[in-house]
């Protein structure tokens, strides 16, 4: 209560004087009225009050200076001391540092990873209710077109739904010729998910009309950008996608990358239309499943209702068609290909973040037992600040002040350090000829995790010279036998420590062994034929505008 | 008034006072200290405010806004729980330090 009292005084000083104030005019005035009864002429009583209270400046000080020696000023006071004593050791002090910013620096990392790829939401205007329509069984993701359609037409859950497969293809202008990622849409695609064109314009529902109706692209504000120099005239051009020819009819904004966290694609097509030119099969045919579906729910609508509408449909369509036998639904998170890449990634990262956080565990028990060590060295120095008067709470403040001030700063430098290594993730493509991106710019809820650990570490092992603390018996301590260290039964503390310290270490070295043998075997496993000797050639004869009977002659003509 | 333990003192008189008196302002309880010591003590204002402010901190007193019987805003201090527990504290070490200094002045 009275600490609450005091931090609310040290907002509200003016407040204080203000009442101080008060109190003293009240004073005053009760004294002059006292001198007049008494006799004295009101002037005369008036200087006499004012001569006997001295100068109010001066009391007001000192009455707000009865705050002073508490709250912040008593825990800046600390931590000035704490840096003080931290500086006096500095091998102490850079060892429970560089610990503390390796443990939190990997722990920031690993979160900044799952952050970006697990919980932000996808990057488009409105992410909130999309969700990827997906088979029961995990693996099985693609759904017809025929079946999309179905779904998007009778349920009565989601306000759109939208598909779209990710390809690939050459596209050609009169000079260049690139090698793209792009998606096929469908043609609400834009409109669903509300994005709204850099220039020129996006396609929509309205220009489909049938196979082969819509021959126009949208570029994506990058490809434009690299490949275009950002030139406005490039809006109604005609390009050659695998020869065939598009119109580009606008750009796509700066921020919208699609609707996959990875692949970020060059540019959208519409479904209706292919670069082979050939799309009626691919659009009647109930057996062809390659397309995801995502959808939006209607506000007010679970995840749940929306599932049950979907399989409600799915039964009907299983009655009517055999291709559909056995056709079921279920929601999931957008943005991992279905959920192809969203299973194994998230085990794959919270497997990492237990590895990063057992790391910072052995970094804390590696600081509990320095700070226990510490503790005992300076027992002696420790016992006569409590000889001379020193409580031991002022004490114990005092060690937690120096625990936390390292961890805080061993926390600004481990994410410090971290965002360093995050930027160069950032731009770091591991494989030059697929478009995936890993952006992993960290967000407030990085920092405050940062934090969170700092604290919560600080805490954890400036807690460990608790009891030490309170069991010293000073005068024991001058004469000279020490501190006794805290004993669990036949242990100490330390070698509790010392033991957990070596068994996590233990089983990270392992684990980091085991990851590190099973990708070396894997590089080296037997293929099968002999490697040596033998190339490789690539090529997609489609992007030349070629059919499959020529890829067949062609293939026939070079295996001769 | 052993001038070291100035402040002890001055928190035992103000304790004591609020503890006859029940509720009383700043100006109550400098005249009462004067009127009960037959004017041989006499606080000055100049400590009693901060004192009384630390004591508030310290949650031994508690404070209140009232008007005086004649008619001026005053703000009246009340003993609680803790200051009457620090009052039997303060006192008994009072009697151990006149108790001591009397032993040291009797000593032939």
């Amino acid at each position: 209560m009275s600490i609450l009292r005091r931090i609310a005084n040290t907002f509200s000083r003016s407040k204080l004087h203000l009442e101080i104030d008060a109190e003293m005019q009240s004073h005053v005035e009760m004294r002059i009225a006292d001198n007049i009864a008494a006799g004295m002429p009101p002037e005369e009583a008036r200087r006499d009050s004012l001569i006997r209270f001295g100068s109010r400046a001066v009391i007001r000080e000192r009455t707000t200076a009865a705050d002073a020696a508490t709250a912040f000023d008593a825990v800046a006071r600390d931590l000035r001391y704490a840096a003080r004593q931290l500086v006096r050791s500095p091998t102490f002090a850079i060892t429970a540092l560089v610990t503390l910013a390796l443990g939190i620096g990997a722990n920031v990392v690993v979160f900044s990873v799952l952050n970006a790829m697990l919980l932000r939401p996808l990057n488009v205007p409105q992410p909130v209710g999309l969700y990827n329509v997906v088979h029961k069984q995990g693996g099985y993701d693609n759904q017809s077109y025929p079946d999309y359609v179905d779904f998007q037409s009778k349920n009565s859950t989601f306000s759109g739904m939208a598909a779209y497969r990710v390809e690939f293809a050459g596209l050609s202008t009169k000079d260049a010729a690139y090698r793209c990622w792009y998606y096929r849409v469908s043609g609400n695609f834009f409109d669903m998910l509300s994005v709204q064109p850099a220039q020129g314009r996006l396609f929509h529902a309205s220009d489909e009309h049938g196979p082969n109706s819509a021959p126009y692209i949208v570029l994506s504000y990058d490809f434009w950008r690299r490949n275009f120099g950002s030139d406005s005239q490039v809006v109604g051009t005609t390009v050659d996608v695998n020869k065939h020819p598009f119109t580009i009819i606008g750009v796509a904004p700066q921020a919208f990358h699609g609707t996959e966290v990875f692949v970020w694609p060059d540019f959208w097509m519409p479904i209706v239309n292919s670069p082979s030119g050939d799309t009626a099969d691919y659009l009647s045919n109930r057996f062809s499943h390659n397309l995801l579906v995502l959808g939006r729910l209607k506000p007010g609508v679970t995840p749940q209702q929306a599932t049950d509408n979907l399989n409600a449909i799915a039964q009907e369509l299983a009655r009517e068609n055999r291709a559909d036998d056995g056709l079921d639904a279920r929601l999931t998170k957008p943005g991992w290909m279905g959920d192809q890449l969203g299973a194994p990634a998230r085990s794959f990262l919270a497997g990492i973040m237990l590895l990063a956080f057992l790391v910072l565990l052995a970094a804390c028990a590696n600081l509990a037992s320095l700070f226990a060590a510490r503790t005992a060295d300076r027992s002696r120095e420790l016992a006569i600040r409590m000889a001379i008067g020193s409580s031991r709470w002022n004490v114990l403040r005092q060690l937690l002040a120096e625990a936390a001030l390292i961890s805080v700063l061993g926390g600004a430098l481990g994410t410090f350090f971290s965002t360093i290594l995050l930027k160069a993730l950032t731009h770091w493509q591991p494989f030059p000829e697929f478009p995936i991106h890993v952006t992993v710019s960290p967000d407030p809820k990085v920092y405050l995790v940062a934090l969170l650990l700092s604290i919560g570490s600080g805490v954890l092992w400036g807690l460990v010279p608790v009891r030490q603390v309170w069991a010293t018996d000073s005068a024991q301590v001058m004469k000279g036998s020490g501190a006794g260290p805290i004993v669990f039964r036949r242990f100490t503390l330390r070698e509790l420590l010392l033991g957990a310290q070596i068994t996590l270490c233990t089983l990270l070295v392992t684990s980091s062994f085991v990851a590190l043998r099973g990708m070396q075997r894997s590089l080296h496993a037997p293929l099968g034929f002999q490697p040596q000797g033998v190339l490789l050639a690539e090529t997609d004869l489609h992007m030349g505008g070629h059919s499959d009977s020529c890829k067949r002659h062609l293939m026939a003509v070079w295996t001769n | 008034m052993a001038r070291n333990d100035l402040q002890g003192t001055l928190d035992l008189l103000v304790l004591k006072t609020l503890s006859q008196k029940g509720e009383l302002h700043g100006y109550g309880i400098v005249l009462h200290i004067q009127r009960a010591s037959d004017e041989l003590l006499s606080v000055e204002e100049g400590s009693l405010y901060p004192a009384l402010h630390r004591m508030q901190m310290s949650g031994w007193i508690r404070s209140e806004w009232k008007v005086t019987e004649t008619n001026h805003e005053a703000k009246y201090y009340r003993l609680t729980p803790a200051g009457q527990k620090e009052l039997q504290k303060a006192e008994k070490s009072f009697e151990q330090l006149v108790k001591g200094i009397r032993a040291i002045l009797r000593y032939a």
